[in-house]
């Protein structure tokens, strides 16, 4: 059988084409446009008094900037969001591999995740800050505490569809417990590890806003408390603007491309 | 430098319970190629998953020779579809870096897939993923290569084209093999010696040395004439077995 590298052999299947298009980009553009005409035609019907327009914002957003209150108050929050995202996702991780693979495991702490995955938010931070005082391991723990069951079912489900073949492989030719699961248990984890994460930065950010408005001196959570006291809603709006434009560059910058290399196989 | 089993029964719980393997003997002496052929449910996969050390819920002796190289071909490639073919053979290389890559990239070569070790395995055919898998298993120079029906489902001339390659790389290695098959013909192809089991719970109903010359220098009218000549013999060996 004469065979050409590079060439698509028969019967193998078509490589799918997922690469980012120019016009998936303008489509982005034009929905952000649209986004900033929405807010400004619903600035002009409630007035700048409830809804700030956009320029207001602007304005608001840069005088934080020179102040240089802005970036010590980001810079304090994503503090708590990437120590409280480490340990929610390594926790979380663990325990749902755990119980995934282990049936024991699962049947023990099963009951425990029903209950952690519905315990209200802002009672475990209210009993944090009560517990541990108003400090950062106390909110830091409560943020992670509310993130880690939901890693957890997500991590349990991906452990659970596992295919058991391929780690036989690794045992089969005596590969040693650390080389199986890097190479071959992880790999196979990274879809479930992805969606933790997305979701995961998505809601810790905004569980790090909220116990930083119940206990903390600083922070994006703090100073929107603040603004609230002077019914600035320019601030206020200015101060989220900022933030989240700060966790779609993470989003956009750090975990999708992330993905996008670690998946780089189903692309081809 | 033999491999034995003595005694050796696996029993599966279940529900429902299912006896596959019941008091087997067999010892497999170094260099021979032994071809297990049984119908559905004669224990030829779970014997070589106990040899292969996946299985260790059996009763009975097994005795390996101590430090023993073996690898394993799987029915199904079992490639890792994340990584190419070559990070596919370095992942189960004892040896790290220059040497195991060029020995990887060597191996291609002799498989007739060199030129690919970089594509993935979703880009390779069934035949060509197969080829992959017997690099693999070869990489790690094993002293006993065990192989689970590697060649089914694949078209006659692919199948033939694969176990020709068996041959040859089985006399060049001077290796052990134990090749799993319900093809009677297959196995006469390859095999020097077969041991036929019989269905659930396998036992050996036939421990068989073909009266032919070695692997790779069998003529078709020879192997035909033996299949026959057995078959004549055993008419009822192959009960329930299918594709022979």
């Amino acid at each position: 059988m004469a065979l050409v590298p590079g060439a698509p052999p028969p019967g193998a299947p078509a490589p799918p084409t997922h690469a980012p298009t120019r016009r998936h980009f303008w489509l982005r553009l034009g929905s952000f446009v649209l986004l900033l005409l929405a807010w400004e035609a619903a600035t002009l019907i409630l007035g700048t008094r409830v809804l700030p327009g956009p320029a207001e914002v602007g304005q608001a957003l840069l005088a934080a900037f020179r102040s240089g209150e802005l970036l010590f108050n980001l810079g304090m929050t994503l503090y708590r969001v990437a120590v409280a995202f480490v340990l929610a996702m390594a926790c979380g991780a663990a325990i749902g591999i755990l119980m995934g693979r282990r049936p024991l495991a699962d049947r023990l702490l099963d009951a425990w995740l029903i209950i952690a995955l519905n315990l209200p938010a802002l009672v475990v931070m209210v009993l944090c800050y009560v517990w541990f005082g108003l400090n950062d391991v106390a909110a830091i723990l409560a943020v992670a505490v509310n993130k880690i069951p939901l890693v957890a079912t997500i991590m349990r489900e991906e452990a659970r569809s596992l295919d058991r073949s391929l780690i036989e492989v690794g045992q089969a030719f005596r590969l040693s417990r650390g080389r199986i699961f890097l190479r071959i248990y992880l790999p196979q984890l990274y879809p479930g590890l992805f969606a933790s994460a997305r979701s995961g930065l998505a809601l810790i950010w905004k569980l790090v806003l909220v116990v930083e408005l119940l206990g903390r001196p600083n922070g994006v959570g703090f100073e929107i408390r603040t603004l609230f006291n002077y019914f600035d809603i320019a601030g206020i709006l200015a101060y989220t603007v900022a933030f989240i434009v700060i966790v779609l560059l993470i989003e956009w910058g750090m975990l999708v491309p992330l993905e996008r290399r670690v998946t780089a196989w189903r692309r081809r | 430098m033999s491999i034995s089993v003595t005694e050796l029964t696996r029993r599966f719980p279940g529900p429902p319970a299912h006896l596959a393997l019941d008091r087997l003997d067999l010892t497999v002496e170094e260099g021979e190629f032994l071809c297990l052929v049984g119908p559905s449910g004669s224990g030829k996969t779970t014997l070589l998953r106990i040899l292969a050390g996946l299985d260790r819920g059996f009763t009975g002796r097994l005795s390996l020779p101590p430090g023993l190289h073996s690898a394993i071909v799987f029915q199904e490639p079992r490639l890792m579809p994340w990584l190419t073919v070559l990070d596919n053979m370095l992942l189960v290389a004892a040896l790290g870096g220059a040497v195991a890559r060029e020995r990887a990239l060597a191996l291609l070569e002799e498989v007739d897939i060199a030129g690919f070790a970089d594509a993935y395995p979703g880009q390779l055919s069934g035949g060509m993923q197969r080829r992959v898998a017997l690099a693999r298993a070869l990489l790690v120079a094993p002293e006993l290569l065990l192989m689970d029906e590697p060649f089914v489902s694949l078209d006659m001339p692919a199948a033939n084209h694969l176990r020709d390659l068996v041959t040859r790389l089985w006399r060049s290695r001077r290796m052990t093999a134990i090749f799993v098959t319900h093809d009677l013909r297959e196995a006469v192809v390859l095999g020097t010696r077969l041991l036929f089991l019989t269905r659930s719970p396998g036992r050996a109903a036939l421990d068989w040395r073909p009266d032919l010359p070695p692997p790779g220098e069998r003529g078709a009218a020879g192997i035909e004439a033996a299949v026959a000549k057995l078959l004549a013999r055993h008419p009822r060996l192959l009960e329930g077995m299918a594709g022979t």
